[in-house]
Protein backbone atom coordinates (compact mmCIF):
# COMPACT_ATOMS: atom_id res chain seq x y z
CA UNK A 1 0.00 0.00 0.00
CA UNK A 2 2.76 2.40 1.01
CA UNK A 3 4.60 1.75 -2.27
CA UNK A 4 1.80 3.55 -4.12
CA UNK A 5 3.12 7.09 -5.00
CA UNK A 6 -0.21 8.57 -3.92
CA UNK A 7 0.18 7.02 -0.49
CA UNK A 8 3.79 8.19 -0.20
CA UNK A 9 2.53 11.72 -0.77
CA UNK A 10 -0.16 11.21 1.87
CA UNK A 11 2.47 9.88 4.26
CA UNK A 12 4.64 12.92 3.69
CA UNK A 13 1.79 15.41 4.05
CA UNK A 14 0.17 13.79 7.07
CA UNK A 15 3.25 13.10 9.15
CA UNK A 16 4.92 16.39 8.30
CA UNK A 17 1.80 18.24 9.46
CA UNK A 18 1.74 16.20 12.67
CA UNK A 19 5.27 17.33 13.59
CA UNK A 20 4.77 20.86 12.23
CA UNK A 21 7.33 20.38 9.48
CA UNK A 22 6.99 22.04 6.09
CA UNK A 23 8.90 20.18 3.39
CA UNK A 24 10.10 22.81 0.88
CA UNK A 25 8.91 22.09 -2.68
CA UNK A 26 12.51 21.86 -3.90
CA UNK A 27 13.20 19.00 -1.48
CA UNK A 28 9.96 17.10 -1.93
CA UNK A 29 11.10 14.65 -4.60
CA UNK A 30 14.29 13.72 -2.71
CA UNK A 31 12.40 13.29 0.55
CA UNK A 32 9.91 10.95 -1.14
CA UNK A 33 12.80 8.92 -2.60
CA UNK A 34 14.29 8.72 0.88
CA UNK A 35 10.93 7.66 2.35
CA UNK A 36 10.82 4.81 -0.18
CA UNK A 37 14.38 3.83 0.71
CA UNK A 38 13.59 3.96 4.44
CA UNK A 39 10.56 1.75 3.90
CA UNK A 40 12.65 -0.83 2.06
CA UNK A 41 15.55 -0.72 4.56
CA UNK A 42 13.20 -1.10 7.53
CA UNK A 43 11.02 -3.77 5.85
CA UNK A 44 12.81 -6.76 7.50
CA UNK A 45 11.98 -5.27 10.91
CA UNK A 46 8.34 -4.64 10.02
CA UNK A 47 7.97 -8.18 8.65
CA UNK A 48 9.57 -9.79 11.71
CA UNK A 49 7.36 -11.33 14.36
CA UNK A 50 8.90 -10.76 17.77
CA UNK A 51 8.48 -13.73 20.08
CA UNK A 52 6.33 -13.00 23.12
CA UNK A 53 8.61 -12.46 26.10
CA UNK A 54 9.36 -10.14 28.96
CA UNK A 55 11.60 -7.87 26.88
CA UNK A 56 8.79 -5.29 26.63
CA UNK A 57 9.29 -4.34 30.27
CA UNK B 1 53.91 6.89 11.41
CA UNK B 2 54.48 8.54 14.80
CA UNK B 3 55.51 6.49 17.85
CA UNK B 4 52.76 4.65 19.69
CA UNK B 5 51.01 6.34 22.61
CA UNK B 6 52.31 3.89 25.20
CA UNK B 7 55.90 4.41 23.99
CA UNK B 8 55.55 8.21 24.13
CA UNK B 9 54.08 8.08 27.66
CA UNK B 10 56.93 5.85 28.84
CA UNK B 11 59.57 8.11 27.31
CA UNK B 12 58.00 11.26 28.79
CA UNK B 13 57.64 9.70 32.24
CA UNK B 14 61.24 8.46 32.10
CA UNK B 15 62.45 11.91 30.98
CA UNK B 16 63.84 10.51 27.74
CA UNK B 17 61.68 13.13 25.99
CA UNK B 18 59.76 16.20 27.12
CA UNK B 19 56.04 16.62 26.61
CA UNK B 20 56.65 19.96 24.87
CA UNK B 21 58.99 18.37 22.31
CA UNK B 22 56.43 15.65 21.57
CA UNK B 23 53.71 18.29 21.22
CA UNK B 24 55.82 20.43 18.86
CA UNK B 25 56.46 17.33 16.75
CA UNK B 26 52.74 16.62 16.51
CA UNK B 27 51.97 20.27 15.62
CA UNK B 28 54.70 20.14 12.97
CA UNK B 29 53.25 16.92 11.51
CA UNK B 30 49.78 18.50 11.41
CA UNK B 31 51.13 21.60 9.66
CA UNK B 32 52.93 19.42 7.11
CA UNK B 33 50.18 16.89 6.38
CA UNK B 34 46.77 18.33 7.13
CA UNK B 35 46.56 20.43 3.97
CA UNK B 36 46.32 17.31 1.84
CA UNK B 37 44.33 15.09 4.20
CA UNK B 38 41.95 17.58 5.86
CA UNK B 39 41.62 15.63 9.10
CA UNK B 40 41.63 18.66 11.42
CA UNK B 41 39.00 21.42 11.57
CA UNK B 42 40.62 23.25 14.52
CA UNK B 43 44.17 23.18 15.86
CA UNK B 44 44.54 24.12 19.54
CA UNK B 45 48.28 24.82 19.40
CA UNK B 46 48.58 27.32 22.25
CA UNK B 47 46.44 25.26 24.60
CA UNK B 48 48.54 22.18 23.72
CA UNK B 49 51.84 23.94 24.41
CA UNK B 50 50.53 25.24 27.75
CA UNK B 51 49.35 21.77 28.77
CA UNK B 52 52.61 20.12 27.65
CA UNK B 53 54.66 22.56 29.77
CA UNK B 54 52.44 21.74 32.76
CA UNK B 55 53.17 18.02 32.22
CA UNK B 56 56.90 18.71 32.05
CA UNK B 57 56.71 20.75 35.27
CA UNK B 58 54.89 17.90 37.04
CA UNK B 59 57.57 15.44 35.96
CA UNK B 60 60.36 17.81 36.99
CA UNK B 61 58.78 18.04 40.45
CA UNK B 62 58.79 14.24 40.74
CA UNK B 63 55.04 13.72 40.19
CA UNK B 64 53.48 11.19 37.80
CA UNK B 65 51.21 12.96 35.30
CA UNK B 66 49.40 9.74 34.40
CA UNK B 67 49.28 6.81 32.01
CA UNK B 68 49.15 9.06 28.92
CA UNK B 69 51.91 11.47 29.96
CA UNK B 70 52.61 13.85 27.07
CA UNK B 71 50.62 11.86 24.48
CA UNK B 72 49.17 14.20 21.84
CA UNK B 73 45.57 13.44 20.90
CA UNK B 74 42.70 15.00 18.98
CA UNK B 75 38.93 14.73 19.23
CA UNK B 76 36.13 14.46 16.67
CA UNK B 77 34.48 17.85 16.33
CA UNK B 78 31.41 16.80 18.32
CA UNK B 79 33.20 16.77 21.67
CA UNK B 80 33.14 20.11 23.47
CA UNK B 81 36.51 21.84 23.72
CA UNK B 82 36.61 24.82 26.06
CA UNK B 83 36.64 28.14 24.13
CA UNK B 84 36.05 26.38 20.76
CA UNK B 85 32.72 26.17 18.89
CA UNK B 86 31.55 22.54 18.65
CA UNK B 87 30.36 22.28 15.05
CA UNK B 88 29.71 18.54 14.74
CA UNK B 89 30.52 18.87 11.03
CA UNK B 90 27.59 21.24 10.53
CA UNK B 91 27.06 24.82 9.43
CA UNK B 92 24.03 24.99 11.72
CA UNK B 93 26.09 24.76 14.94
CA UNK B 94 28.92 26.97 13.63
CA UNK B 95 27.18 30.12 14.92
CA UNK B 96 26.85 28.72 18.47
CA UNK B 97 28.97 30.26 21.24
CA UNK B 98 32.20 28.45 22.15
CA UNK B 99 31.92 25.59 24.64
CA UNK B 100 32.35 26.61 28.26
CA UNK B 101 34.15 23.44 29.27
CA UNK B 102 35.70 20.29 27.84
CA UNK B 103 33.68 17.16 27.21
CA UNK B 104 34.09 14.46 29.88
CA UNK B 105 36.15 12.19 27.60
CA UNK B 106 38.62 15.00 26.81
CA UNK B 107 38.89 15.88 30.49
CA UNK B 108 39.58 12.23 31.38
CA UNK B 109 42.36 11.90 28.80
CA UNK B 110 43.98 15.18 29.89
CA UNK B 111 43.75 14.20 33.54
CA UNK B 112 45.79 11.12 32.56
CA UNK B 113 48.47 13.37 31.08
CA UNK B 114 47.41 13.51 27.40
CA UNK B 115 47.65 16.76 25.41
CA UNK B 116 44.79 17.89 23.16
CA UNK B 117 46.01 19.32 19.84
CA UNK B 118 42.73 19.92 17.99
CA UNK B 119 39.32 18.95 16.64
CA UNK B 120 38.72 16.52 13.78
CA UNK B 121 36.55 16.52 10.66
CA UNK B 122 33.52 14.27 10.46
CA UNK B 123 30.27 13.63 8.63
CA UNK B 124 27.65 16.25 9.47
CA UNK B 125 26.18 15.31 12.87
CA UNK B 126 28.03 11.94 12.57
CA UNK B 127 25.41 10.75 10.08
CA UNK B 128 27.23 8.76 7.38
CA UNK B 129 30.23 6.63 6.46
CA UNK B 130 32.19 8.81 3.98
CA UNK B 131 33.31 12.12 5.62
CA UNK B 132 32.71 13.90 2.31
CA UNK B 133 31.55 16.97 4.22
CA UNK B 134 29.95 19.73 2.12
CA UNK B 135 30.88 22.45 4.66
CA UNK B 136 34.41 21.51 5.74
CA UNK B 137 35.58 19.41 2.80
CA UNK B 138 36.34 15.72 2.40
CA UNK B 139 38.77 13.94 4.69
CA UNK B 140 41.12 12.00 2.43
CA UNK B 141 42.48 8.55 3.13
CA UNK B 142 46.20 8.93 3.96
CA UNK B 143 46.93 5.68 2.06
CA UNK B 144 45.28 6.92 -1.15
CA UNK B 145 44.18 10.55 -1.33
CA UNK B 146 41.57 9.77 -4.00
CA UNK B 147 39.69 7.60 -1.50
CA UNK B 148 37.56 8.32 1.53
CA UNK B 149 38.91 7.88 5.05
CA UNK B 150 35.50 6.48 5.97
CA UNK B 151 33.13 7.96 8.50
CA UNK B 152 31.65 9.36 10.40
CA UNK B 153 34.89 9.60 12.43
CA UNK B 154 36.93 10.09 9.24
CA UNK B 155 39.19 12.78 10.68
CA UNK B 156 39.84 10.57 13.70
CA UNK B 157 41.11 7.65 11.61
CA UNK B 158 43.01 9.81 9.10
CA UNK B 159 44.80 11.80 11.83
CA UNK B 160 46.14 8.55 13.35
CA UNK B 161 46.85 6.74 10.07
CA UNK B 162 48.85 9.71 8.75
CA UNK B 163 50.97 9.93 11.92
CA UNK B 164 49.70 13.35 13.01
CA UNK B 165 48.62 11.99 16.42
CA UNK B 166 48.93 8.52 17.97
CA UNK B 167 45.46 8.57 19.52
CA UNK B 168 42.13 10.22 18.66
CA UNK B 169 38.59 10.27 20.01
CA UNK B 170 35.53 9.54 17.90
CA UNK B 171 32.06 8.10 18.23
CA UNK B 172 30.32 4.99 16.92
CA UNK B 173 26.55 4.70 16.44
CA UNK B 174 26.39 2.26 13.51
CA UNK B 175 30.07 1.74 12.71
CA UNK B 176 31.55 5.25 12.77
CA UNK B 177 34.73 4.11 14.53
CA UNK B 178 34.92 0.68 12.91
CA UNK B 179 34.44 1.69 9.25
CA UNK B 180 37.11 4.44 9.20
CA UNK B 181 39.49 2.24 11.20
CA UNK B 182 39.01 -0.49 8.58
CA UNK B 183 39.48 1.89 5.62
CA UNK B 184 42.59 3.58 7.08
CA UNK B 185 44.34 0.50 8.50
CA UNK B 186 44.32 1.55 12.16
CA UNK B 187 42.89 0.05 15.36
CA UNK B 188 39.47 1.22 16.56
CA UNK B 189 37.65 0.45 19.77
CA UNK B 190 34.11 0.99 20.96
CA UNK B 191 33.43 -0.30 24.47
CA UNK B 192 30.18 -1.57 25.95
CA UNK B 193 27.31 0.90 25.59
CA UNK B 194 27.22 3.31 28.52
CA UNK B 195 30.75 2.58 29.77
CA UNK B 196 32.22 5.95 28.79
CA UNK B 197 30.83 9.30 29.91
CA UNK B 198 29.13 11.11 27.00
CA UNK B 199 28.78 14.48 28.76
CA UNK B 200 29.66 17.35 26.42
CA UNK B 201 29.12 15.40 23.21
CA UNK B 202 26.68 16.27 20.41
CA UNK B 203 24.47 13.18 20.06
CA UNK B 204 23.30 11.49 16.87
CA UNK B 205 21.10 8.69 18.25
CA UNK B 206 21.39 8.39 22.05
CA UNK B 207 20.17 4.76 22.11
CA UNK B 208 23.27 3.69 20.19
CA UNK B 209 25.89 6.46 20.52
CA UNK B 210 29.18 5.18 21.92
CA UNK B 211 32.35 7.13 22.64
CA UNK B 212 35.19 5.31 20.88
CA UNK B 213 38.78 5.91 19.87
CA UNK B 214 41.41 4.99 17.32
CA UNK B 215 45.11 4.26 17.80
CA UNK B 216 48.06 2.71 15.99
CA UNK B 217 48.02 -0.54 17.88
CA UNK B 218 45.97 -2.68 20.27
CA UNK B 219 48.10 -1.68 23.24
CA UNK B 220 47.24 2.00 22.63
CA UNK B 221 43.49 1.48 22.44
CA UNK B 222 43.70 -0.70 25.58
CA UNK B 223 45.55 2.12 27.34
CA UNK B 224 42.81 4.60 26.38
CA UNK B 225 40.18 2.11 27.59
CA UNK B 226 41.86 1.90 31.00
CA UNK B 227 41.71 5.70 31.23
CA UNK B 228 38.20 6.23 29.86
CA UNK B 229 36.23 3.13 30.75
CA UNK B 230 33.98 2.82 33.76
CA UNK B 231 34.91 -0.49 35.36
CA UNK B 232 38.06 -0.89 33.26
CA UNK B 233 40.14 -1.32 36.40
CA UNK B 234 38.05 -4.37 37.33
CA UNK B 235 38.84 -6.14 34.05
CA UNK B 236 39.54 -9.84 34.33
CA UNK B 237 42.65 -11.22 32.72
CA UNK B 238 41.97 -13.63 29.88
CA UNK B 239 44.99 -15.20 28.22
CA UNK B 240 43.44 -17.16 25.36
CA UNK B 241 39.84 -16.32 24.52
CA UNK B 242 37.87 -18.83 22.46
CA UNK B 243 37.02 -17.15 19.15
CA UNK B 244 34.25 -18.19 16.75
CA UNK B 245 33.58 -16.76 13.32
CA UNK B 246 30.12 -15.45 12.43
CA UNK B 247 28.65 -17.37 9.50
CA UNK B 248 25.66 -16.88 7.18
CA UNK B 249 24.99 -13.17 6.52
CA UNK B 250 28.49 -12.28 7.79
CA UNK B 251 30.18 -14.63 5.33
CA UNK B 252 28.30 -13.28 2.31
CA UNK B 253 28.47 -10.24 0.02
CA UNK B 254 32.08 -9.14 0.49
CA UNK B 255 34.95 -8.57 -1.93
CA UNK B 256 37.88 -10.93 -2.31
CA UNK B 257 40.03 -8.54 -0.20
CA UNK B 258 37.72 -8.98 2.76
CA UNK B 259 37.36 -12.73 2.26
CA UNK B 260 41.14 -13.10 2.28
CA UNK B 261 41.51 -10.90 5.38
CA UNK B 262 38.88 -12.97 7.19
CA UNK B 263 40.65 -16.24 6.25
CA UNK B 264 43.93 -14.81 7.55
CA UNK B 265 42.33 -13.70 10.82
CA UNK B 266 40.70 -17.13 11.30
CA UNK B 267 44.03 -18.86 10.83
CA UNK B 268 45.92 -16.59 13.23
CA UNK B 269 43.22 -16.80 15.88
CA UNK B 270 42.91 -20.57 15.49
CA UNK B 271 39.15 -20.29 14.91
CA UNK B 272 37.45 -23.67 14.82
CA UNK B 273 33.80 -22.77 15.31
CA UNK B 274 31.18 -20.95 13.31
CA UNK B 275 28.14 -19.38 14.96
CA UNK B 276 25.04 -17.77 13.51
CA UNK B 277 24.10 -14.31 14.74
CA UNK B 278 20.29 -14.32 14.87
CA UNK B 279 18.28 -12.21 12.42
CA UNK B 280 21.12 -9.94 11.18
CA UNK B 281 18.98 -8.35 8.47
CA UNK B 282 16.31 -7.48 11.06
CA UNK B 283 18.98 -6.20 13.45
CA UNK B 284 20.32 -3.94 10.72
CA UNK B 285 16.83 -2.65 9.95
CA UNK B 286 16.22 -1.98 13.66
CA UNK B 287 19.48 -0.04 14.00
CA UNK B 288 18.50 1.98 10.95
CA UNK B 289 15.01 2.74 12.27
CA UNK B 290 16.28 3.73 15.72
CA UNK B 291 19.06 5.95 14.35
CA UNK B 292 16.87 7.58 11.75
CA UNK B 293 14.08 8.38 14.17
CA UNK B 294 16.25 9.60 17.07
CA UNK B 295 18.61 11.65 14.87
CA UNK B 296 15.73 13.48 13.20
CA UNK B 297 13.83 14.06 16.44
CA UNK B 298 16.91 15.76 17.91
CA UNK B 299 17.22 18.09 14.88
CA UNK B 300 13.50 18.78 14.43
CA UNK B 301 13.86 22.50 15.20
CA UNK B 302 16.58 22.89 12.55
CA UNK B 303 14.53 20.86 10.06
CA UNK B 304 11.63 23.29 10.54
CA UNK B 305 13.68 26.50 10.48
CA UNK B 306 16.71 26.02 8.25
CA UNK B 307 16.88 22.73 6.34
CA UNK B 308 18.77 24.52 3.55
CA UNK B 309 21.79 24.77 5.88
CA UNK B 310 22.13 20.98 6.12
CA UNK B 311 24.68 19.10 4.01
CA UNK B 312 22.71 17.69 1.03
CA UNK B 313 24.08 14.24 1.85
CA UNK B 314 22.32 14.24 5.23
CA UNK B 315 19.39 16.65 4.59
CA UNK B 316 16.96 14.16 3.05
CA UNK B 317 17.74 11.44 5.57
CA UNK B 318 17.03 13.89 8.39
CA UNK B 319 13.79 15.13 6.79
CA UNK B 320 12.51 11.63 5.95
CA UNK B 321 13.57 10.34 9.37
CA UNK B 322 11.30 12.93 11.01
CA UNK B 323 8.38 11.30 9.19
CA UNK B 324 9.05 7.77 10.48
CA UNK B 325 5.96 6.30 12.19
CA UNK B 326 6.34 5.90 15.96
CA UNK B 327 5.24 2.26 15.65
CA UNK B 328 8.33 1.50 13.55
CA UNK B 329 10.64 3.13 16.07
CA UNK B 330 8.99 1.28 18.95
CA UNK B 331 9.31 -2.01 17.12
CA UNK B 332 13.00 -1.23 16.61
CA UNK B 333 13.42 -0.63 20.35
CA UNK B 334 11.56 -3.83 21.25
CA UNK B 335 13.71 -5.78 18.79
CA UNK B 336 16.86 -4.16 20.26
CA UNK B 337 15.95 -5.48 23.73
CA UNK B 338 15.27 -8.98 22.38
CA UNK B 339 18.39 -8.96 20.21
CA UNK B 340 20.63 -8.05 23.16
CA UNK B 341 19.46 -11.14 25.05
CA UNK B 342 19.98 -13.32 21.96
CA UNK B 343 23.52 -12.00 21.53
CA UNK B 344 24.30 -12.67 25.19
CA UNK B 345 23.20 -16.31 24.70
CA UNK B 346 25.78 -16.68 21.91
CA UNK B 347 28.56 -15.94 24.38
CA UNK B 348 27.75 -18.91 26.61
CA UNK B 349 30.06 -21.14 24.57
CA UNK B 350 32.50 -18.69 23.01
CA UNK B 351 34.33 -15.60 24.25
CA UNK B 352 34.71 -13.51 21.12
CA UNK B 353 33.11 -13.35 17.66
CA UNK B 354 35.09 -12.60 14.51
CA UNK B 355 33.26 -10.57 11.83
CA UNK B 356 34.32 -8.53 8.82
CA UNK B 357 34.26 -4.76 9.39
CA UNK B 358 33.41 -3.50 5.92
CA UNK B 359 32.38 -5.31 2.73
CA UNK B 360 35.10 -3.63 0.62
CA UNK B 361 38.18 -1.41 0.87
CA UNK B 362 37.87 2.41 0.99
CA UNK B 363 35.91 3.59 -2.06
CA UNK B 364 37.04 6.49 -4.25
CA UNK B 365 35.26 9.82 -3.79
CA UNK B 366 32.40 9.94 -6.26
CA UNK B 367 31.98 6.16 -6.53
CA UNK B 368 28.23 5.58 -6.44
CA UNK B 369 28.32 1.80 -6.85
CA UNK B 370 30.72 -1.07 -6.32
CA UNK B 371 30.94 -4.60 -7.62
CA UNK B 372 30.83 -7.52 -5.22
CA UNK B 373 30.91 -11.08 -6.50
CA UNK B 374 29.67 -10.03 -9.92
CA UNK B 375 26.78 -7.87 -8.74
CA UNK B 376 26.59 -4.08 -8.40
CA UNK B 377 25.69 -2.46 -5.07
CA UNK B 378 25.25 1.20 -4.10
CA UNK B 379 28.29 2.29 -2.04
CA UNK B 380 26.73 4.44 0.67
CA UNK B 381 24.01 2.05 1.92
CA UNK B 382 26.31 -1.00 1.65
CA UNK B 383 29.26 0.25 3.72
CA UNK B 384 27.57 -0.51 7.06
CA UNK B 385 26.50 -4.05 6.11
CA UNK B 386 28.68 -5.69 8.79
CA UNK B 387 28.73 -2.98 11.47
CA UNK B 388 25.09 -1.86 11.61
CA UNK B 389 23.47 -5.20 12.57
CA UNK B 390 25.39 -5.53 15.83
CA UNK B 391 25.36 -1.84 16.72
CA UNK B 392 22.13 -1.86 18.69
CA UNK B 393 23.43 -4.65 20.97
CA UNK B 394 25.93 -2.25 22.55
CA UNK B 395 28.72 -4.86 22.73
CA UNK B 396 32.45 -4.11 23.11
CA UNK B 397 34.26 -4.28 19.77
CA UNK B 398 37.83 -3.85 18.58
CA UNK B 399 38.41 -3.39 14.85
CA UNK B 400 41.93 -4.03 13.61
CA UNK B 401 43.61 -4.26 10.21
CA UNK B 402 44.41 -7.63 8.66
CA UNK B 403 46.24 -8.02 5.35
CA UNK B 404 43.83 -8.68 2.48
CA UNK B 405 44.34 -9.22 -1.23
CA UNK B 406 44.75 -5.50 -2.00
CA UNK B 407 47.41 -2.94 -1.04
CA UNK B 408 44.61 -1.03 0.71
CA UNK B 409 43.82 -1.96 4.31
CA UNK B 410 40.80 -3.85 5.54
CA UNK B 411 39.70 -4.47 9.12
CA UNK B 412 37.99 -7.23 11.04
CA UNK B 413 35.75 -6.86 14.09
CA UNK B 414 36.30 -8.75 17.34
CA UNK B 415 33.09 -8.64 19.37
CA UNK B 416 32.71 -9.65 23.01
CA UNK B 417 29.96 -9.99 25.60
CA UNK B 418 28.87 -6.87 27.53
CA UNK B 419 31.52 -5.48 29.92
CA UNK B 420 34.17 -7.94 28.76
CA UNK B 421 36.49 -5.56 26.97
CA UNK B 422 39.32 -7.68 28.39
CA UNK B 423 38.27 -10.57 26.11
CA UNK B 424 38.17 -8.56 22.89
CA UNK B 425 41.43 -6.80 23.73
CA UNK B 426 43.14 -10.13 24.49
CA UNK B 427 41.94 -11.60 21.18
CA UNK B 428 42.97 -8.44 19.30
CA UNK B 429 46.43 -8.50 20.88
CA UNK B 430 46.86 -12.16 20.00
CA UNK B 431 45.89 -11.49 16.37
CA UNK B 432 48.10 -8.40 16.11
CA UNK B 433 51.14 -10.20 17.54
CA UNK B 434 50.61 -13.28 15.41
CA UNK B 435 50.32 -11.17 12.24
CA UNK B 436 53.46 -9.24 13.18
CA UNK B 437 55.42 -12.49 13.64
CA UNK B 438 54.32 -13.77 10.24
CA UNK B 439 55.49 -10.68 8.32
CA UNK B 440 58.66 -11.15 6.28
CA UNK B 441 61.71 -10.04 8.26
CA UNK B 442 59.96 -10.31 11.65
Amino acid sequence: MIDDPKNLNMWLEGTAAAVDLKIPAAYREDVILQLEMNRSLIAPLLDFELPAASYDN
Amino acid sequence: MCPNAFEIAEQVRNRARTAISVTEEALHAIAAKNGKINAFTTITAERARKRAREIDKLIASGKDPGALAGVPFAAKDLFDIEAVVTKAGSKILASNPPAEQDAAAILALEQAGAVLVGALNMEEFAYGFLTDNAHYGPTRNPLDLQRTAGGSSGGTAAAVASGMVPLALGTDTNGSIRVPASFCGVVGMKPTFGCVDRTGMVPLAPSQDHVGWIGNCVEDVALAWRVLGRGAERAEKQAAPVVAVAGGYFAERMTEDVRKAMATAREHLDVRRTVEIPCPDVARAASYAITSSEASALRLGDLRDRPEQLDPSTRYRFLAGALLPAAWYIKGKRFQAWFRTQMEHLFKDVDVLLLPASPFVAPRFGDESTEIEGASYPVRPTIGRFTQPISSAGLPIVCLPVPGASRLPIGVQLVGPPNREDLVLAAALKLERSLAKSRPGE
